[in-house]
């Protein structure tokens, strides 16, 4: 009775008193068998070269253009007489996977503390977000990826409109896994193939940072909100190695992933039309296919009309 | 301590790192056993209601070691159910393999939904949780079923 009262007792203890339990069992029993994974798999890994060359090329060359944008930044924030902004440096990080229960939507990776590692630290993947770093210890680090029911990640439009909260969502299998944006007003019209990517709000993650795609409305509150579905940029299946941030912060990446805003939310009206050589119709005409489109995008109607939400 | 006692140790500790060797250093997951259920279930057969439940909770806080949440419900589970299976001696008598794999598949599917219950753990929609409860449990108690024949060849080997 006593050992089920001891149990129950450390079952519904704060997360703040059970995390030096777990690390300690972590950093002690567990570490050389986390050690004996990390030099399995990167010796088992080479053995495939090309996905290994590709995963590792198109890392270094977010790193390479983070470099080149910090920089830019650097130069700039001296010719304007501003001090050091706190650096976002990323460090390549090996996946390790853990198939312990309760460790699902989670993987540990190999590097820690000691690497300059923080909890809530970003996690990229090199098509875009794909987590953040939940529990550290001084070798290791525990990833949460988007596929967990914590993760939460500020989130809006490729072209700022809308903003929102960006949640996972449950399928039947894990494979059918998505994300969804909430919080997003009921006057939004996201259509679906609008980019989402990160909005830097709250500082917990770079701005500019891809998370997914629309692919149509989950659901709408009655008056108040609306959730669209998004099906994320990088799934964590596969990953081997992964990008991590060594600091949280208010960095702009939308270079760096060099995210173009897609045509039908780019601000079409505020851009002329190219002159067209021959004219067909009249100008006031309007065009031949307009009654069959869709209706237009939120952006048209919100620069049209002066612009909504928090746009001034 | 007697010959049958460090022999069954032995054998808890072989499953112990065998358990973490799989799931940890090599990240199987459910491709691998649930060993330290196997060892945590065939030994609460053979200890008293407390040394059960102790054997139950230790095991049950290693297995939660790499869980982001719903830490210690793994333990929790393990020992309510290393408990009961260990009142079972005065209630059910059997050594064989077959009776063994039916108290493992019990055993095996009584802890996991008690510890996706108080862990609030999600396992997707109604029938992959429980295609996975039931396949998982399953596997357990064929792979338990068949350490415990390895255990008995070698310790009657060795006695």
């Amino acid at each position: 009775m006593a050992v089920l009262v001891l149990a129950l007792f450390v079952l519904v203890l704060p997360e703040v008193y059970q995390a030096p339990l777990r690390d300690a069992l972590r950093g002690t029993a567990m570490r050389p068998f986390l050690a004996v994974q990390a030099r399995f798999a990167s010796r088992s890994r080479i053995g495939d070269p090309a996905r290994l060359k590709a995963q590792r090329d198109s890392l270094l060359a977010l790193v390479g253009a983070q470099a080149a944008l910090a920089e830019e930044n650097r130069r700039l924030r001296g010719a304007l007489g501003l001090g050091e902004r706190m650096p976002a440096t990323f460090l390549p990080a090996q996946v390790l996977r853990i198939g312990a229960r309760g460790a699902e939507s989670t993987f540990m990776i190999d590097v820690g503390a000691d690497h300059g590692v923080v909890v809530g630290g970003p996690v990229l993947a090199p098509e875009g977000l794909i987590g953040m770093v939940w529990g550290v210890d001084a070798k290791f680090a525990q990833v949460i990826d988007w596929t967990h029911p914590e993760f939460r990640a500020a989130a809006m439009t490729a072209d700022g409109e809308t903003y929102g909260l960006v949640e996972p969502k449950r399928g039947r299998f894990r494979e059918e896994d998505l994300l969804v944006l909430t919080g997003a007003p009921f006057h939004s019209d996201i259509r679906p193939g609008t980019r989402i990517v990160t909005s830097g709000r709250g500082e917990q993650f770079p701005r500019g940072v891809p998370i997914g795609t629309v692919t149509g409305i989950d659901d709408a509150d009655t008056g108040w909100r609306k959730s669209y579905l998004v099906r994320p940029v990088a799934r964590p299946e596969g990953l081997i190695h992964v990008l991590v941030g060594r600091a949280t912060g208010s960095v702009d990446l939308t270079s760096t992933f060099a995210t173009p805003v897609p045509p039908d939310t780019s601000f079409p009206v505020l851009v002329p039309p190219p002159p067209r050589q021959p004219a067909p119709a009249p100008p006031a005409a309007p065009r031949p296919d307009t009654s069959s489109a869709p209706p237009a995008t939120r952006s048209d109607t919100s620069s049209a009309s002066g612009g909504s939400g928090d746009r001034p | 301590m007697s010959g049958w006692t460090r022999q069954w140790t032995l054998f808890t500790l072989v499953l112990l790192i065998a358990h973490i060797l799989l799931h940890v250093a090599l990240g199987l997951g459910a491709a691998a056993p649930d060993l330290l259920m196997v060892a945590a279930l065939l030994g609460a057969r053979r200890l008293p209601t407390a040394g059960a439940a102790g054997l139950g909770f230790f095991l049950g806080i290693l297995a939660d070691t790499f869980a982001v949440t719903g830490f210690g419900a793994t333990a929790f589970a393990l020992a309510l159910v290393c408990g009961i299976g260990s009142l079972s001696q005065d209630f059910f008598e059997g050594e064989s393999l077959i009776f063994n794999g039916i108290y493992l598949l019990a055993g095996a599917i009584l802890a996991t939904l008690l510890a996706d219950v108080v862990s609030g753990r999600g396992t997707g929609g109604f029938l992959p949780g429980t295609l996975g409860v039931f396949g998982a449990a399953g596997y357990t108690a064929l792979a338990g079923s068949a350490t415990l024949w390895v255990y008995r060849r070698w310790a009657g080997l060795r006695a």
